[in-house]
């Protein structure tokens, strides 16, 4: 079972849609890894919302989260639907979570937000020279 | 006549009959190159067990109308298409539900057999089982998947998983 050629299994990960696959790369670390190996990530956007009910707590699980992670996404979506002070923060916060590495495959990165103030517009037009792939912002 | 024989890597000989060689690309690849009236040899990486399961198939279409060899898994692998799994041959889903276990041996030995069509419904049908699965310890049980995940590092997945979405 351990020995099962990844070719073999990448034909059974294309059969399933988004549910099964979230469930099958739980069943082991192999399959995880293939699941998000850079050849079958592109299936999946990642997605965060944060809105002035996400508490501190969510937002730093979400931030641990992304610095512990080995994926690397290439779609991410970013939304923030409340502008405050404390977004700003919520923002700088991720964005800084994301490694080099995950910078480096981003190929489409998307932002909605309610406002954009220069903090945050300073801190992406940084951080672009490093999303190497970047195709659409 | 040609004879052609199988051993398994248990040393089992499998005589097969010489239509049978053209579904497996690598059979017809080793038969293609032997005399009219010899016998062909062919040692495999795959036990007994395995093997007998993959000649009973075979057997099970050796009157299909249409060559297995010619029907390819490249057309529906649009990934715009929602994946249809519930077409599986009835003889397929017959012959295969009582092999739940060998099922993962089966599909190792159709790839180094080169058989896409057993290939791809034992893809199919390990798909099926995920996807019908409730909990991923289903999963595991009926596929035989040695978790090695921490609860911690499961947990992990599990909520990094809950923020992704479909392009």
């Amino acid at each position: 079972m351990d020995q099962l050629p990844v070719e073999l299994l990448c034909m059974i990960f294309d059969w399933l849609d988004l549910n099964s696959i979230k469930n099958a790369s739980l069943a082991c670390h192999r399959w995880e890894r293939i699941i998000f190996s850079n050849h079958y990530i592109k299936r999946f956007t990642f997605r965060s919302l944060l809105s002035n009910n996400s508490t501190k707590h969510e937002m730093k699980q979400m931030a641990r989260l992304m610095k512990v992670s080995h994926r690397c996404y290439p779609n991410l979506k970013l939304e923030f639907d409340h502008q405050s002070e404390y977004t700003e923060h919520a923002f700088h916060v991720l964005f800084r979570s994301m490694s080099c590495r995950m910078l480096d495959q981003l190929v489409v990165l998307k932002l909605v937000l309610t406002a954009f103030p220069d903090l945050m517009l300073q801190m992406v037009f940084n951080a672009v020279p490093e999303m190497s792939r970047l195709a659409a912002l | 006549m040609r004879t052609i024989q199988l051993i398994s890597s248990d040393n089992e000989f499998f005589v097969i009959e010489e239509h049978l060689a053209t579904l497996s690309e690598h059979i017809k690849a080793c038969v293609e190159d032997a005399d009219a009236d010899e016998t062909v040899l062919i040692f495999l990486p795959i036990h007994s067990a395995i093997l007998s399961k993959v000649v009973q198939w075979a057997n099970i279409h050796k009157d299909d109308l249409i060559p297995i060899l010619d029907i390819g898994y490249d057309s529906d692998n649009d990934d715009t298409v929602e994946k249809c799994t519930n077409n599986i041959d009835p003889k397929d889903v017959d012959f295969l539900k009582d092999q739940k276990d060998i099922l993962m041996d089966l599909g190792e030995a159709a790839v180094v057999l080169k058989m896409k069509k057993l290939t791809k419904v034992v893809c199919k049908t390990v798909a099926n089982i995920i996807k019908n699965s409730k909990s991923v310890e289903e999963i595991r049980d009926t596929l035989n998947i040695k978790c090695d995940f921490t609860p911690a590092e499961e947990e992990q997945v599990r909520r990094e998983n809950g923020f992704l979405g479909n392009i």
